[in-house]
């Protein structure tokens, strides 16, 4: 269905920007740059489209007339992929973010257009002109595995996940295991849908988590159906996203703050433009805080999330700590091994105590 | 000990399997009151789409407050496309199945535009769950089939009865089944051949938009680009199945909800299967209601291979074929 998508392309910015295009000095730097964004959903999703799109709109607001910015929403993973990158070089782009990992249908067209800079969300794909940058969210999961452990009776948090990679095992290893730190017994139960933005699937996984007695439920889902739903069920819930605390309003508990694509946007582009921009060889991550409290969250419960916030910040709590095993009872980690946020963007295996997901 | 496990497992794939297939019930029959009279809508896609669209800017934009008139806007506004389609294929008599294309086609993108900025936005203007109460609270056997909401009902019960009733015990019926497999006879005793099909076209297409209407009304209280996600599809093969007859399509669309159930409620409660993993199981299960629904549509086909050809089960004979008096 992604060929019937909304094609449309929005201009923002100034349109004075154009005229000084291509002048470059010799040190490589440039007056003004074009920088476009290819989304995976609409840009009004009350999710994570939205997020980008608000760090695009912060990145214009921070460049002014030196940045003309554009976006491509709803371009999913088909061939048409690959033409829209190549359409947004063919139009004159300095660089071009994109929202979600498009792997090979992105790079065949990065690896053509030497000019042009790339970075990749969440990507894998590493070149002159293209580097991976993402969340480093195994320590946001956490905390609100710290809260659903002491929200929760049961100790039981379900999880609407989208493929068994390593955004859904980050997301489901933080929350057991904080949620395991308050109380021992605690269970996460996944539901994989296989994709991100299908409200429908969103909600019969729900459904199913609510029907089956989770106490909390989380997910990926880059929209709030879930939120509504637990609402309804009288379930604690929380977003990967935003705030998005009108979707349920007695029972919100926190979310994974975004707002940290804004800077890395701006800065991206004032390297196009001081022609300092150099692409990686690891990704970068950035930080995401855990979002402010919904309104019923006990303020010990609140306080106990921000303490254990701190001591993940300090290097004095580890996210992965050994002895941890997979959940096919294989020893992982050993007793005082521990795993960073560039070890765990890479992990490929979900703890003890995960269900409904296997290691790759 | 088992047999519990195995009811307990039914029920709650009929439980979640009723409410989700509910649009497929709807656009299934829509389509099936076409295919009836002789025209194939293959547009069920983009009248889903449209009726589901129409009743989110019904909530969010005219501020109505009661989902039965937003189901009606949105089954108004399924109409008028399927005025238009009707007006092409039955007037104009060209190609059922390259308009239909079009209407599917078409509906989709024009619905996605009219949802921009709207993505997302919860709707709280929604059917409520009916609760009979008494006897019924705290069974579970029962409370799979009760407590859905009233269009569940309209959708599995009243709309199957009611058309029942008119194709197989009344004269109506009759001159409907005449048009669709022999309209040169009908038109001959004097039933008007393009006007029924145009009134069943548009009927029927605005019983597709109550589907695509209930999607964000109940079931998922949202809109989202390319919301029917193959479901009218899916309705135009639950057609086949059925056999043409409404109450076999009740037994295809369920058959898919359960399917689609399975998907979320074998992971929720950790049914698997030994060979695979359970991100394995993940994607089989999203595969198996479209692996199903290709299988219950070759039943019907498989059945008249075998020689065993019941009429009941057999297209109209005049399906997708334009009537024109001066050619018969």
């Amino acid at each position: 269905m992604g060929a019937v998508g909304i094609g449309g392309l929005a201009i923002g910015g100034s349109v004075l920007a154009a005229c000084g295009d291509d002048e470059e000095d010799a040190s490589g730097a440039k007056e003004s740059i074009k920088a476009a964004w290819v989304y995976i959903g609409p840009p009004d999703d009350n999710g994570w489209t939205q997020e980008h799109d608000r760090g695009r709109l912060a990145a214009q607001a921070a460049l002014g007339d030196r940045l003309e910015t554009s976006f491509v929403p709803n371009i999913e993973f088909d061939a048409g992929t690959t033409e829209t990158f190549q359409q947004l070089v063919d139009d004159g782009n300095d660089i071009i973010f994109a929202n979600t990992e498009y792997a090979g249908l992105l790079t065949e067209v990065s690896d053509n257009a030497p000019d042009t800079k790339f970075c990749e969300i969440n990507g894998h794909y590493y070149s002159d002109n293209l580097f991976p940058f993402y969340l480093a969210h195994e320590t946001t999961a956490y905390q609100l595995g710290v809260a659903a452990g002491h929200l929760t009776e049961n100790g039981r948090i379900g999880y609407i996940g989208a493929f068994p990679t390593a955004t859904a095992f980050n997301d489901v290893n933080g929350l057991l295991l904080g949620a395991r730190s308050v109380n021992p017994d605690a269970t996460v139960e996944t539901v994989l849908v296989s994709t991100f933005f299908d409200p429908q699937k969103a909600a019969q996984a729900a459904n199913a988590l609510l029907d089956a007695g989770v106490g909390f439920l989380f997910g990926v889902m880059d929209e709030p159906t879930f939120l509504q739903l637990s609402e309804e069920a009288g379930v604690w819930t929380g977003y990967w996203n935003l705030d998005f605390r009108s979707a349920a309003p007695t029972k919100y508990v926190s979310h994974f703050d975004l707002s940290e694509f804004g800077p890395f946007y701006t800065e991206q582009c004032q390297r196009v433009l001081d022609g300092t921009w150099v692409s990686q060889d690891e990704v970068w991550l950035l930080d995401t805080p855990i979002g402010d409290f919904g309104p019923n969250v006990p303020q010990d419960v609140q306080d106990a999330v921000l303490d254990v916030g701190a001591q993940l910040d300090s290097g004095e709590l580890h996210v992965y700590e050994g002895p941890l095993n997979d959940n096919e009872g294989n020893q992982r980690l050993a007793a005082g091994e521990t795993l960073d946020s560039l070890q765990a963007y890479a992990i490929d295996w979900p703890v003890e105590g995960v269900s409904g997901i296997s290691p790759v | 000990m088992i047999l519990a496990i195995i009811e307990n497992a039914f029920l709650s794939l009929i439980g979640s399997a009723i409410p989700a297939s509910a649009v497929v019930m709807l656009a299934a029959t829509g389509a099936m009151l076409g295919e009836r009279v002789g025209v194939l809508n293959l547009g069920q896609e983009g009248l889903i789409g449209i009726g589901a669209v129409y009743s989110v800017i019904a909530v969010l934009s005219w501020g109505v407050e009661s989902p039965w008139l937003a189901m009606l806007i949105g089954m108004m506004a399924a109409a008028v496309a399927g005025l238009i389609f009707a007006v092409c294929v039955v007037a104009f008599r060209a190609s059922q199945v390259l308009v239909g294309l079009a209407l599917a086609l078409g509906g989709i993108g024009l619905s996605n535009q009219l949802g921009v900025n709207r993505n997302g936005t919860p709707i709280q203007t929604l059917f409520r769950e009916v609760n009979p109460g008494g006897v019924l609270d705290n069974n579970d056997a029962l409370s799979a089939f009760f407590f859905h909401d009233p269009v569940v009902y309209i959708a599995y019960v009243g709309l199957p009865v009611v058309l029942y009733f008119v194709l197989f015990r009344t004269r109506h019926g009759m001159n409907m089944k005449a048009v669709g497999e022999n309209p040169a006879a009908a038109d001959a005793v004097g039933v008007s051949v393009t006007g029924w099909r145009i009134f069943y076209s548009v009927l029927g297409a605005a019983l597709t938009g109550a589907g695509g209407a209930y999607m964000v009304l109940s079931f998922t209280p949202t809109w989202s680009p390319d919301i029917a996600r193959g479901r009218g599809w899916v309705a135009l093969a639950v057609v086949i199945f059925a056999g043409w007859r409404p109450g076999w399509a009740v037994a295809g669309a369920l058959l898919y909800g359960s399917m689609i159930s399975l998907d979320t409620t074998a992971q929720a409660r950790g049914w698997g299967l030994p060979f695979m993993g359970a991100s394995d199981l993940s994607f089989f299960l999203s595969m198996l209601p479209y692996v199903v629904t290709l299988v219950a549509i070759l039943i019907p086909a498989g059945a008249v291979k075998l020689g065993r050809r019941v009429r009941s089960t057999a297209a109209p004979a005049a399906l997708a074929i334009p009537y024109s008096r001066e050619e018969r």
